[in-house]
């Protein structure tokens, strides 16, 4: 099932050619993810697993600029910075000595992650309301370390 | 994947059709404007890091391991994902 995000936030024309924009996109879900522990110093041996459930949100704060084809649709490009917040739920286990996983792992946690994003898309201008349809490449670090990547779709709507 | 893709197509060749019908000679255009949107996140979700960097500084990963010759502290494992 694909994680949907719920997008709000607000955008300022500028008199220079591009526009500012802030806004917030919250998860409809929590999204999880399990991995398996492997460990490398010993023959990379499968040692263990965890479940990892993320569930928060990120407010971005971009500058975006169009290039128009024709008088109802164009193509824009985005960048800009991501700041999210988010609440961190760690559950698995490690095998013991006879093989046997031990569910022993049991962490809950939250960390604030920063990065930033590249966005690349089309509008439609429909009587001054426009359709945006776009890609994201988001790269995030996160406090309590380790980065993650996301890419995801985005469809948008300005009034 | 494939379902994103069908959707964007099917929501670009609709917006197209309807932007190039209805569009009038509004150069009004407004200052401020309100964004209201969905993410249809991928899957695909990478992690990196060390354990400690993935589950955090408060685990130890010698605290959940019975088996004594897995008592290392310089052990170093990485995690990926195996499914979302």
């Amino acid at each position: 099932m694909i994680p949907i995000n719920f997008v709000i936030g607000t955008k300022l024309s500028t008199k220079y050619d591009f526009d500012l924009f802030i806004k917030t996109s919250i998860q409809s879900k929590p999204i999880h993810h399990m991995f398996d522990i492997y460990d490398y110093s010993n023959s990379n041996e499968d040692i263990g697993y965890v479940t990892i459930t993320t569930y928060g949100g990120y407010t971005s704060f971009g500058i975006s600029k169009k290039k128009e084809i024709a008088s109802f649709f164009g193509i824009m490009a985005s960048t800009g910075l991501n700041v999210g917040s988010y609440n961190i739920h760690k559950k698995g286990g490690v095998k013991d000595s006879l093989g046997y996983y031990v569910e022993s792992i049991r962490i809950n946690d939250s960390f604030t992650s920063i990065g930033g994003y590249f966005q690349l898309g089309a509008y439609f201008d429909i009587n001054d309301f426009i359709i945006n349809l776009s890609y994201d490449a988001c790269v995030n670090a996160r406090t309590n370390g380790g980065a993650t990547l996301v890419h995801q779709a985005s469809l948008s709507f300005e009034f | 994947m494939r379902t994103i893709f069908i959707s964007f197509v099917f929501i670009f060749s609709s917006s197209f059709i309807l932007a190039q019908e209805t569009q009038g000679n509004n150069t009004d255009k407004k200052n401020v404007r309100i964004i209201l949107g969905l993410n249809m996140c991928t899957p695909n979700t990478y992690f990196s890091g060390s354990q400690e960097q993935i589950l955090g500084n408060n685990f130890h990963y010698e605290e959940y391991i019975d088996s004594p010759n897995k008592h290392d502290s310089n052990k170093f494992c990485y995690w990926y994902k195996a499914f979302n």
